[in-house]
């Protein structure tokens, strides 16, 4: 599938800004299943610095600052992308979560060495109720790794209510787990944190839904937004994602953004700010698929703004 | 040596003995020392004593603990019996510890860099990514000169055996130097004689070559260098201060520096000026909140871009976390034959990491006998919020807890082999006593090698178990003497250091930040005085005169206490006001008494500790200090309040002499003075309106009490004898520009220092305060006394509105002038709105 993405973000303050610093995570990273034909940043202000470098995780990552006193910022991110299906992974065929376990005690190549670091707590993810128990209800000993994350996703999204209500992007992981209910992200840290809870690596993917369903289809939670999920590390199909908010494989209609240990390795922007007492952001999100139905790719508003 | 009483010591071998060996003999380089102390009479032993702890607390040396309800700063603990180590013991521990900061650094410069200690399997990839300390944003970049660490230290304990091991090491934000500098000033000059005959190695060389080291890495030696503290909530803020004057530096905290242009800057009231080097007092995480912990209010946005782009220097670089976890120590031998070709001089206690099958076999056997923690918990052992459980207290459900932690997730933990630390000794009534001790080790970079601080930072265990080290948990230190077999090196750096000084009226120009704190503090120094005063004057008549007493508390300090978050209601009788009176004076606590306003005082001076000379912060420190206050609820007591609140206003007046005596005429002083002014004339204009804005029959006896409380009696009665009338007080308090307790000589003073302002600043800058404190003194120049005492059916229209026009423009003025000089922008954190469906 074939993909125009815009995601526009619009800060208002309350008083004037005077300086402001920022990190962009919303160019789009190519994956094995994702090319990225185009995807760039547009500032409604010039910045006085900008530096554009991959994070870590080999997302592309965005930082900038801003000297001029303002109190309206427009961070626009528009990119063309192209989706293929993933193969077929019977969870029949994946290691036993022990057997993973083991093989990253002793890890030998790269893949695995840049697994391990998904084992760990990250700061968003970190937990002191009982995870690990909701967790060894999907992985009884030597069952298929896949298999058993698959039920989770299924279990989280049968327990966890979808409520854009009750979190906000700093509720901590334990909040949800005892309330049971969050949106996508809070979703996605709990999946996480319960595969960390048993030793077995999970990472956070960023990213988006097709905002407008195929005809005859339901539309998908998520949409007109940002949109997150987890990763499981599933040898020897690799990392396998999953969207315990839909509650399915993650497939065509996802388009990646960005991953990292938790949402605070790729937040889409995040700012520190210098005054501006009070402040309002606004995020639209639009994905259209280029296809039969869409033959023209939607106008891409030309670079009149400063890169 | 017979003559030196027998020690009360564990079993032979049991805990290694610094001063005796196994024969109950004392060790060949304690000897001198001890023969000193055991010829000393009680008497001087403590007279030293006590001269050593009056000076560590008159210095006002402390160790803040933030949960401690006594209040935030407790004096530093110091037992001025020294830790001896001989030049043998020394040269074993110099050499080590130069190999495990060389160690360090190379390890972290891999870490962040190629990686090959994890590709070639030396180093598991768990201990570097899995530590919440590897600090992704730092990867690639490499720090000025390559040097990640310039400042390590290592916490060295001897086993039973004797043998020295290392039970933590730092390479972050290593704290500790400061206070074992002035542990060595206190120690030497308690015994000056042995220091000087023992030989003992001195210290000033090794703080020349760890600042000129760093000052070196910079672009340019013009350019500024700082020291970046965490602020004055800090556990280790007096350090800070001490270590920022010693070497030279100025003393900032996170908002006091901006980032332009991948760049650092200083924040001053002259504007923007470049920052060369950072001595970096706070953990690295803190240090930017854009990409590392955004809930941090103690950083730089902007910083690691700074770091990145190579404008400044920070010492120690960015990331030094990864190497301090106790996982690290089990693979430091490996690390060190792969990096260095060498085994370790000194080990470390013995550490098990339990990410392997082999190792979580091995916690298993041994748990009982030794301490499991988290795998990257660099915390002291047993302090607050360490993870360090002893395995043989473990039991039930926290015993179950852990044994499935071990099995899910067994990377996340070490297991640590506790034996008993050495002793060493101490005196007490003219007997040697035995306490377990540690030694932190300071090494600096240096272009040449590195360099070993001659001494070391000793720490006391509060009692005989291992849990007892951490210094929150209340132990002591001591100073660490090391003898030296040659000639020691007199260097100081106090001195010029052989250049020749050029001329300067000035100092360096100020943080906007101190200056606005030098502006409270004087505000509230003149507020405490003011209060201080009421409660004298309604104190002192409470038995004599209650029917007086009784009504100026009702004018006075009821009003007063409506600024506070808990105000007077109502004070019925002579009986409610003795109780009020007592809980203004003595509750610790309640917002509108006496003892919160003097703990704003404090407050407000510790954050510019380092803009005060040592008599001032002395005198500030007597004012505040609770010597041992009557309880809230007790009865009050009239001679004892007396003579607490005289003793007050004599402090306080020290203060306003010392500030006027002996601060230098430069911004420090202006903003200090000016802060001062305001809150007066405010504090005058105030009290005139309280009490005769209207006519009374008690006039004439409210003249005499505020001509009192505004301490211009004696002038009083030197122009008027004993007449009390309306208008020439009237004309005293509030116009007379040479009464330096009257309104409208604060007026005047305000408007020439904000006249000279501009001098100093070099910026032109917002004129409103200027305005307002002209408007202000035209307001009291053109006021005629005669018509201010104008009455009306009971009303004096024209003093209402005088007094009531300087306590508004004195408010705006005080928020004109920090908006001119302050730049009060607060800082806050934006995300990009929630992950949400619009559903």
């Amino acid at each position: 599938m074939e993909y125009f993405v815009r995601h526009r973000t619009t800060y208002r303050y309350l008083q004037d800004v005077s300086h402001s610093w920022h990190l962009a995570h919303l160019r789009l990273r190519e994956t094995p299943l994702q090319a990225v034909h185009d995807s760039r940043i547009t500032l409604s202000l010039e910045p006085a610095s900008r530096a554009d470098r991959p994070d870590y995780f080999a997302n592309p990552c965005e930082w900038f600052a801003i000297d001029q006193p303002h109190t309206h910022l427009e961070v626009l991110a528009e990119s063309h992308v192209t989706v293929s299906p993933p193969p077929e992974r019977a969870s029949r065929d994946s290691l036993t979560w022990e057997e993973v376990r083991a093989a990253l005690e002793n890890p030998q190549g790269e893949e695995e060495r840049e697994a391990v670091q998904f084992q760990f707590d990250s700061p968003m993810t970190r937990f002191e109720s009982d995870i690990a128990a909701y967790a060894e209800g999907s992985f009884p000993p030597g069952r298929p790794l896949l298999g058993g994350a698959m039920e989770l996703m299924h279990r989280i999204h049968r327990d966890f209510r979808y409520d854009t209500t009750v979190t906000d992007v700093t509720t901590p992981v334990d909040r949800v787990f005892e309330i049971r209910a969050g949106v996508c992200q809070d979703l996605a840290h709990v999946g996480i944190a319960a595969m960390r809870s048993l030793g077995l690596p999970a990472r956070y993917i960023s990213g988006y839904l097709l905002t407008q369903p195929p005809p005859g289809k339901a539309r998908l939670l998520g949409a007109d937004a940002s949109h997150a999920w987890f990763s499981v590390w599933a040898p020897p199909f690799g990392w396998v994602d999953l969207d315990p908010t839909n509650d399915l494989v993650v497939g065509e209609s996802h388009v990646t953004s960005s991953w990292g240990r938790d949402y605070g390795d790729v937040a889409p922007v995040a700012g520190i700010i210098l005054g501006g007492h009070d402040h309002v952001v606004d995020v639209g999100v639009d994905v259209i698929p280029v296809d039969d139905a869409h033959p023209e790719l939607p106008h891409i508003a030309p670079q009149t703004g400063p890169r | 040596m017979s003559d030196v009483a027998e020690p009360s010591r564990p079993a032979a071998a049991a805990r290694f003995d610094e001063l005796h060996d196994l024969d109950g003999t004392v060790r060949p380089h304690w000897r001198a020392f001890a023969r000193t102390l055991t010829q000393l009479s009680p008497e001087e032993y403590a007279r030293r004593k006590a001269s050593a702890r009056a000076t560590v607390q008159d210095n006002g040396v402390t160790y803040n603990v933030y949960d401690d309800k006594a209040g935030q700063a407790r004096p530093w603990q110091l037992d001025i019996v020294p830790f001896i180590l001989s030049a043998a013991d020394w040269k074993a521990i110099e050499s080590a510890v130069i190999q495990r900061a060389m160690l360090a650094d190379l390890i972290l410069r891999d870490v962040y860099g190629a990686q090959n200690l994890i590709r070639q399997g030396v180093l598991p990839p768990q201990l570097v990514t899995g530590h919440p300390q590897f600090l992704r944003p730092l990867c690639g970049t490499r720090p000025a000169g390559d040097v990640h660490v310039h400042l390590y230290s290592a916490d060295l304990a001897r086993g039973p055996d004797g043998a020295w091991k290392v039970m933590a090491s730092r390479a972050d934000a290593p704290s500790g130097l400061g206070y074992a500098l002035e542990n060595r000033l206190v120690v030497a000059q308690t015994f000056p004689e042995s220091f000087g005959e023992m030989r003992v190695a001195r210290l000033a060389a090794f703080f020349n070559a760890y600042r000129e080291s760093i000052l070196g890495l910079g672009q340019s030696r013009r350019d500024r260098a700082v020291l970046l503290t965490p602020g004055p909530y800090n556990e280790a803020y007096f350090e800070h201060v001490y270590l920022a004057h010693y070497l030279g530096l100025t003393l900032v905290q996170g908002d006091d520096l901006a980032v332009r242009d991948g760049e650092v800057f200083l924040k001053t009231l002259t504007g923007l000026e470049k920052v060369a080097a950072i001595f970096r007092r706070v953990d690295s995480d803190f240090c930017d909140p854009l990409e590392f912990r955004g809930d941090s209010a103690l950083g730089v946005p902007g910083l690691v871009e700074a770091v990145r782009s190579g404008g400044v220097v920070l010492a120690n670089a960015l990331g030094g976390g990864v190497i301090e976890s106790p996982a690290m120590d089990a693979y430091l031998p490996a690390v060190s034959r792969a990096l260095l070709g060498e085994d370790l001089k000194i080990p470390d206690i013995a550490t098990i990491w339990c990410g392997t099958e082999w190792g979580r076999k091995e916690a298993l056997a041994r748990m009982d006998q030794s301490i499991l923690r988290n795998a990257f918990d660099a915390r002291p052992l047993f302090s607050r919020r360490s993870s360090a459980r002893l395995g043989g207290d473990l039991a039930g459900a926290e015993r179950e807890r852990i044994l499935a932690q071990l099995r899910h997730r067994g990377e996340t933990m070490v297991l640590q082999e506790v034996s008993p630390l050495g002793v060493a000794p101490t005196f007490e009534d003219g007997k040697f006593g035995a306490r377990p001790v540690s030694l932190r080790v300071f090494a600096a970079w240096t272009p040449t090698g590195w360099m070993v601080m001659p001494g070391g930072l000793t720490r006391v265990a509060a009692d005989d178990t291992v849990r007892a080290l951490s210094m929150q948990s209340g132990a002591s230190s001591k100073d660490a003497w090391v003898i030296s077999n040659a000639p020691v090196d007199t260097f100081t750096l106090l001195g010029a250091g052989g250049r020749t000084l050029e001329i300067k009226r000035q100092g360096e120009s100020a943080p906007s930040r101190a200056m606005d704190n030098l502006f409270w503090l004087g505000r509230y120094a003149e507020r405490t005085e003011s209060f201080v005063r009421i409660l004298r004057a309604v104190a002192s008549r409470v038995s004599d005169e209650p029917a007086s007493a009784l009504d100026v508390a009702r004018k006075l300090l009821i009003p007063f206490s409506q600024a506070s978050d808990s105000p007077i209601e109502e004070i019925l009788d002579e009986h409610e006001l003795l109780g009020e009176l007592q809980l203004l004076l003595y509750h610790p606590r309640n917002s509108r008494g006496l003892q919160r306003l003097l703990g704003r005082v404090e407050q407000t001076a510790w954050s510019v500790r380092d803009r005060l000379s040592l008599d001032t912060w002395r005198t500030i420190h007597a004012i505040t200090v609770n010597e041992q206050l009557p309880d809230a609820e007790a009865p009050f007591e009239v001679a004892g309040t007396r003579f607490y609140l005289d003793a007050l206003v004599r402090r306080c007046a020290a203060l306003s002499g010392l500030s006027a005596e002996n601060m230098t005429r430069g911004p420090n002083w202006l903003f200090m003075d000016m802060g001062r002014r305001v809150e007066r004339a405010h504090h005058l204009a105030w009290l005139v309106r309280q009490t005769v804005a209207s006519t009374d029959a008690r006039e004439n006896e409210h003249i005499r009490i505020l001509l009192e409380i505004a301490d211009s009696a004696m002038t009083y009665r030197s122009r008027y004898l004993n007449v009390f009338q309306l208008v020439p007080f009237v004309d005293l308090l509030l116009l007379d520009e040479n009464n330096p307790r009257s309104c409208a000589f604060q007026l005047a003073a305000i408007e020439s220092h904000l006249r000279e302002l501009p001098r100093i600043t070099l910026a032109q800058r917002s004129d409103v305060p200027r305005t307002i404190a002209a408007e202000m003194r035209g307001a009291a120049a053109n006021a005629h006394p005669a018509r201010l005492a104008f009455c009306q059916s009971g009303e004096r229209p024209g003093l209402v509105e005088l007094t009531d026009g300087i306590v508004s423009s004195a408010t705006e003025l005080s928020d004109a002038i920090a908006d001119a000089y302050f730049q009060h922008a607060s800082r806050s954190r934006t995300g990009s709105g929630q992950y949400l469906d619009g559903v």
